[in-house]
């Protein structure tokens, strides 16, 4: 019987095995960010320890820098946001881990940092303490997020202990219509599979959809896996993510790049694999959606109308849609598409990169931003903003009303302190529509950034279609 | 890590699926420094109104369950963010067990690695659980992992679920940090045939 992709970068890894199906792994690659480097390295080094391969870790500042303008001066929410800055800065300079901080042109969310920088590699095993790290599942890469305490475990060991996951497949069929775009296809397989349908596996995307993704479109797939319960999300290498990676800073070069590429070139599941477990979803189904709810498999397309909890048989899954309308100030039966918004976000390491903004712009290009909204755009790194002044999309977005800004995580977890009053509703590009997530009794509706641009220009939830 | 072998104590029931990490510890305290003072901003958005004052209707603000040692929570607890916060604020606060019929994987590491006990039921015994610890009578539960059994005086004795190695390391308190360092020799042995095999990984080595 053939191998699963993840199976074969699990045996690649194991440094020894353990009971129970578990094994210590090492890991090639860990990402450090400042939401967690003060309590990971102050407890490294209580114990007396030192990082075991300074080489194989970046750290990077992204969760609780502001991204008001810094030209004057850092504007911190508080000292324990300056403190956290400061000593991913110190720790890192101490430890010789190269680090990209507010002084560095590089910085922004880790996740699409990483990749821009070629650290991320195919058949490499990721690990970064924040749930998204299954963005790199993009490259052929197993990446999945871990706690503080593993942060620590890996800053002393370089390895991290593991159960051996199960695997699921998500095999998307066929091709996106016009409109419908990765995010989308993430929504409505969040739908299918629902907030816990991954939970205990690690899934493998395949499929012509997929293939035909560029590499970024496959992050936004991948970085969603987490919302499906799934650690990690993967997507085997192939010339696209080949020719992402070449020239890249921590990309090898040379021979060793030959060499790497005869090896990616043969990463992949064996046609015989089996998985546990496996979904099929049909890409000409896939609409521009929306959530609706407070949870990201509460999706539907924008054509669509608010559920009916009495249309459901559970008792508890009932009272969990009743809940989600009343926090989200929703009636049944509503159509998605009249409802107003009073901010926009477009962002996060789910939707912040250069095509994401190409997408807005190209909705927002020649059109305003409505009466009584506010929308920002925060590219998700200082790479992705020089490129997408280059190609004016700054412009576009200051002329139609935008706020442009500097990057970070910013409004997709508001750990900055950048948030909503309560009771006010955002069409956001994050991946997150929880109670609270962008500041208390905030309504958060999720979307692709065509989407969200259409929101902004027309103050309402919209069917992009309709604009392009 | 202290070890810990059982746990007995008032639980209180939350029948809610999904509690996701956001709930537990709100993003706006991540910023804090001291792990141990992070009980008070446990279930923030439900324990306190929005002008900071506790929320009587909230179960935990409630007699008996605010002396809750044990938490009873719907389907998928513990799902989304890592944030090793949310265990931390669970033990700040004085819980030592979870029990629920699924929890979240990232979520039950760090439990693990934080003394707490994931108790994983049915969903049938689940349902029995909650209903029997909504009685402020009736809510006292006691934990033995070494036997993986949860008691309660009304439901009698249950079995549990609980993986051999997430057992063995809260019964015997172990480092998992220490227990790696001892197979250093193991890892570097890994090392070596991967910079043998896929050498464009070893960033040391050609990047200097």
């Amino acid at each position: 019987m053939g191998k699963t992709l993840y199976e074969k970068i699990w045996d690649a890894h194991v440094v020894k095995e353990l009971s129970d199906d578990r094994a210590i792994l090492f890991a090639d690659r860990h990402l450090v960010h400042e939401g967690v480097a003060t309590y990971a390295f102050s407890g490294l080094r209580a114990a007396g320890r030192k990082v075991y391969r300074p080489d194989l870790t970046i750290g990077v500042a992204d969760h609780v820098v502001p991204t008001s303008s810094r030209a004057q001066g850092v504007a911190y929410e508080d000292d324990d946001a300056r403190r956290m800055v400061e000593d991913i800065e110190k720790y890192c300079a101490e430890e010789g881990i190269d680090v990209y901080s507010l002084r560095d042109r590089r910085q922004g969310v880790v996740h699409v940092v990483g990749p821009e920088l070629g650290f991320i590699l195919p058949g490499a095993l990721v690990v970064c303490g924040d749930s998204h790290t299954s963005t790199h599942g993009a490259f052929g890469a197993l990446a999945f997020g871990i706690g503080i305490s593993e942060v620590e475990h890996v800053l002393a060991t370089q390895t991290i202990v593991q159960q051996r996951a199960k695997s699921m497949q998500v095999l998307v069929t066929g091709d996106l219509p016009t409109g419908a775009t990765a995010k989308d296809l993430i929504l409505s397989i969040l739908r299918t599979i629902g907030v816990a349908g991954g939970t205990g596996h690690i899934i493998e995307y395949q499929g012509a959809a997929v293939r035909g993704f560029t590499i970024e479109q496959r992050m936004t797939l991948c970085n969603m896996s987490i919302e499906g319960g799934a650690r990690a999300g993967m997507v085997a290498p192939d010339e696209t993510t080949f020719a992402y990676l070449k020239g890249r800073q921590y990309a090898p070069t040379g021979e060793l790049w030959a060499e790497a590429l005869s090896t990616w070139r043969t990463l992949g599941s064996d046609p015989d694999a089996v998985f546990d477990k496996s979904v099929e979803i049909r890409a000409a189904d896939v609409a521009p959606y929306v959530t609706w709810g407070t949870n990201p498999g509460q999706s539907l397309p924008i054509i669509g109308t608010v559920p009916h909890p009495a249309d459901y048989a559970d008792e508890g899954q009932r009272l969990g849609i009743q809940n989600a309308l009343d926090y989200m100030g929703l009636v049944a039966g509503q159509a998605l598409r009249d409802i107003p918004v009073d901010h926009v976000f477009i962002g996060s390491c789910t939707n912040g990169r250069i095509e994401d903004l190409r997408a807005a712009a190209a909705v927002a290009r020649g059109r305003k931003v409505a009466a009584g909204t506010s929308a920002w755009v925060v590219p998700a790194s200082g790479l992705v903003k020089e490129q997408a002044v280059r190609e004016g999309l700054d412009r576009v977005f200051i002329e139609a009303g935008f706020d442009w800004r500097e990057p970070g995580c910013s409004m997709c977890l508001a750990m900055n302190g950048e948030k909503l009053q309560p009771g006010q509703r955002c069409a956001s590009t994050s991946n997150r529509n929880f109670v609270g997530r962008q500041g208390r009794g905030v309504r958060t509706h999720l979307m692709s950034p065509a989407m969200a641009a259409a929101a902004a220009v027309t103050g309402r939830l919209t069917d992009v279609r309709q604009l392009i | 890590m202290e070890p810990i072998s059982g746990h007995a104590g008032i639980a209180v029931p939350l029948p809610l699926s999904d509690i996701n990490t956001d709930l537990i510890y709100p993003q706006q305290f991540l910023r804090k420094p001291d792990r141990d003072a992070m009980g008070e901003f446990l279930f923030y958005s439900l324990r306190y109104k929005p002008d900071g004052t506790p929320d009587p209707d909230f179960i935990l603000n409630r007699e008996p369950y605010d002396a809750a040692t044990i938490l009873i929570a719907g389907r998928n607890f513990g799902s989304g963010s890592s944030r090793e916060h949310a265990p931390w604020a669970l033990k700040a606060y004085g819980f030592r067990c979870l029990i629920s019929s699924m929890f979240a994987d990232i979520f039950k590491a760090n439990c693990v690695n934080n003394g707490i006990i994931p108790v994983t039921v049915g969903d049938a015994d689940l349902a029995e659980c909650l209903r029997a610890a909504e009685n402020p009578q009736d809510a006292r539960f006691a934990v033995d992992l070494e036997t993986r059994e949860l008691t309660h005086a009304r439901l009698g004795t249950l079995k549990f679920n609980i993986g051999d190695s997430d057992r063995d390391r809260l019964l015997e308190g172990r480092d998992l940090i220490s227990d790696a360092l001892a197979e250093i020799d193991a890892v570097e042995a890994h090392e070596a045939r991967s910079a043998a095999g896929a050498p464009w990984l070893d960033l040391g080595a050609w990047k200097g």
